[in-house]
């Protein structure tokens, strides 16, 4: 026979077991003396401890008007005493005229005294807006020479660029320069063979007789400055 | 503030969360006092100092409110912050036995506060004693097993709402059920069988 288990006797004690297996549970119930047994024992536990959920009385709030006990008894306390104070003061006190002295007299010291913090006020406002206008001009000052090292660190740092760029160029150019002096050299040293080489052959195509001119004519044909050998 | 139609309380949540409504909290304080008094009561077996766990419990609502996530009963939450207090006060006590009642004041002082419906007096001293036999047996389970016993028998909360409360699984809390009600059974028999 197979028994429910424990936690589904608990589902069907509290009612939490859908019908098809609260009617199963039911139906075992009949046939299982140990289980009909246990939930005997279970639902008479259930019942005593209903007994507890009739009996327990929570303790009611604390009204509000206990607190203020303490207060309105102070509060009598002290309205006796001051109730006290004025008797006693209204029988012993000075005369009408003694109190106008008096009051003038506090009075002069009072605006004497109000007066002089006035100038104190004043003072110490005057020195906390001086202070006020040091700090910001010092903060302004500060401001504006970091601006001003900022600008010049910048400027610095074009001018280094465009030196920088015009050696570039500058070395570019004795570079191109030493290039196209070499070529020239080239040019003439080959120029130069040429021109030797079209002598030479010019030499000898002519006739010794001609190739060799009389001492008349050579005396009539105006001779070079540096005459060329021909080897 | 009095609103026309009944809000819910994680509606009333939501105002205390958003806009600081005090008059949806005291909604909810109004709602919810009593079940939450009367859970302290049970795990600690002390009404009085229950009443001041119920109400440092809103305060904690009411100081935690922000970390309250809407997607949640607020019940469940509520009941997991009241139940963490009882631990805590529980778990002090332990800690400095001098601060737990001894067990005839503190019956003395339990009885004190639980009042008959019955309208013999005999029936009624009858039934404050099995209601004092009742609050013993149960102080005297593991915490564990007491707190699904009450949840479920006192608060009526379903088994998968103490399970979400809990953080536990389902047959978890039929299983603790079981093994409360088993051990109360023992506890209480005694007293059963004098009273027929």
């Amino acid at each position: 026979m197979n028994h429910p288990a424990p936690e589904t006797w608990m589902a069907f004690l509290y009612a939490e077991l859908p019908a098809a297996a609260r009617e199963d549970c039911e139906a075992h119930l009949h046939v299982c003396p140990g289980c009909r047994s246990s939930v005997e024992t279970w639902r008479a536990t259930m019942t005593t401890l209903d007994a507890d959920h009739a009996t327990l009385k929570l303790p009611r709030r604390r009204p509000a008007t206990v607190a203020w006990r303490p207060v309105l008894r102070w509060a009598l306390a002290a309205s006796v005493v001051l109730a006290a104070g004025f008797l006693a003061g209204r029988s012993t006190g000075p005369s009408r005229d003694d109190v106008k002295r008096e009051v003038a007299a506090a009075r002069e010291q009072i605006t004497a005294e109000l007066a002089k913090r006035h100038e104190t006020d004043l003072q110490a406002l005057g020195a906390a807006t001086l202070t006020a206008a040091a700090t910001d001009n010092r903060r302004f000052f500060a401001d504006f020479t970091r601006q001003l090292n900022q600008a010049r660190s910048e400027e610095r740092r074009d001018l280094l660029g465009a030196l920088q760029s015009y050696e570039d160029r500058r070395v570019m150019d004795y570079a191109e320069l030493r290039d196209g002096l070499k070529l020239l050299a080239r040019k003439t040293g080959t120029g130069f063979r040429q021109t030797e080489d079209q002598l030479t052959l010019l030499a000898n195509y002519l006739p010794a007789d001609d190739a060799a001119p009389s001492s008349s004519n050579l005396k009539d044909t105006p001779q070079p400055a540096n005459p060329i050998k021909i080897p | 503030m009095t609103w026309p139609f009944t809000i819910t309380d994680e509606q009333a949540m939501w105002r205390v969360q958003n806009s600081d409504d005090h008059a949806a909290f005291a909604r909810l304080v109004e709602r919810w006092e009593t079940p939450i008094q009367r859970l302290c009561a049970r795990m600690t077996g002390d009404l009085h100092r229950a009443e001041d766990l119920a109400q440092e419990a809103f305060a904690r609502v009411f100081a935690k409110r922000h970390a309250y996530e809407p997607t949640g009963k607020f019940s469940t939450w509520l009941w997991r912050i009241a139940l963490n207090l009882c631990r805590d006060e529980l778990r002090r006590w332990q800690r400095r036995p001098e601060l737990a009642l001894d067990d005839s004041e503190h019956g003395e002082g339990g009885s004190a506060e639980l009042a008959g419906t019955t309208p013999s007096p005999d029936q009624a001293v009858a039934a404050l004693e099995q209601a004092e036999v009742v609050r013993r047996a149960l102080l005297k389970l593991p915490e564990h097993y007491r707190t699904v016993v009450v949840l479920r028998h006192y608060e009526g909360l379903k088994f998968g709402e103490i399970a979400e409360v809990l953080g536990i699984p389902d047959g978890t809390v039929k299983s603790r059920m079981n093994e409360g009600l088993s051990r109360l059974a023992v506890l209480l028999r005694d007293w059963q069988a004098a009273n027929g």
